[in-house]
């Protein structure tokens, strides 16, 4: 892991642990989406900075580092399926595969990405504000705690406390 | 805060149901009130679609619900593929510290 890696990746536990905290807490729901979003970001821009070179400065990436983690090459996918807590890297890729449009959800929650929807942080929309991320039920907080959001919550955990392990497959 | 008794049993019923019905994966759910804290509900659910994963990667997921109010209560769910239920029962796979089956009741489809 360089130097780079390392800030982002602190940054990522920081963040991950203030929502685990948060979750089991039962903090508002723009809370957890907001901390657990935040972590996958920085866990993305850690991985990236793999090459030395700076990603994209964005919101987006954690879809990109799914599937660059579904990709791993041969020689390490053993190893990168038992990191996440798989039998078989197969299972992985499916689990990827089955949490994919959840991350992607979670990837377009920022308030930049949300199109003047919903988002976390600010009211909506921007010219005549009618809902507050405090009080809003978020669908995607409610798929979050569906099997396949605790699937994707699990991965997330995985990513983030594994990280030093395979931050340079 | 939290001064009142809550119904745990009648709460664990609902949240069963409700996994049940809205999520496609969830086949059974077994809740384990034995050893449980008056404001905890433990379940153990068995997905079909998720993947297959190592024994030491079984850990319950909490979720802190109406904290701060008289109904506050935790909600822990341990997800397992049906090959990990059958171990789980048969006493070749550990359940997460401190959790049992003895008194174990299912909710299926």
């Amino acid at each position: 892991m360089n130097t780079y890696q390392n800030l982002w990746w602190t940054q990522s536990v920081c963040d991950h642990t203030a929502f685990k905290r948060m979750r089991g807490e039962g903090f508002a729901q723009c809370h957890l989406l907001q901390f657990l979003q935040m972590s996958t970001e920085k866990i993305a821009k850690a991985y990236f900075w793999r090459t030395g070179a700076p990603p994209q400065k964005s919101h987006t990436g954690f879809v990109k580092f799914l599937r660059f983690l579904g990709q791993t090459r041969q020689a390490d996918r053993d190893r990168v399926a038992v990191m996440f807590g798989f039998v078989r890297f197969s299972d992985f890729q499916r689990t990827i595969r089955s949490v994919l449009p959840l991350a992607y959800e979670l990837e377009r929650i920022t308030p930049d990405l949300a199109n003047n929807g919903a988002n976390p942080e600010y009211p909506w929309p921007h010219a005549a504000p009618q809902f507050a991320p405090a009080t809003f039920t978020f669908a995607a907080w409610e798929r979050m705690c569906s099997g396949n959001g605790r699937q994707l919550m699990r991965l997330i955990e995985s990513a983030v406390e594994r990280f030093p392990e395979y931050s340079d497959i | 805060m939290s001064t009142t008794q809550i119904d745990r049993d009648s709460l664990a019923r609902w949240y069963a149901t409700e996994h049940l019905n809205t999520d496609p994966g969830v086949q059974s759910v077994y809740y384990l009130p034995s050893g449980a804290g008056e404001r905890e509900i433990r379940f153990i659910e068995v997905n079909t679609l998720i993947g297959e994963q190592t024994d030491d990667a079984l850990e319950p997921i909490d979720f802190g619900i109406d904290i701060g109010t008289e109904n506050a209560h935790k909600l822990y769910v341990l997800d397992v593929t049906e090959s990990q239920w059958l171990r789980m029962r048969s006493g070749n796979l550990a359940l997460p510290l401190g959790w049992s089956l003895a008194g174990s009741i299912p909710y299926a489809r």
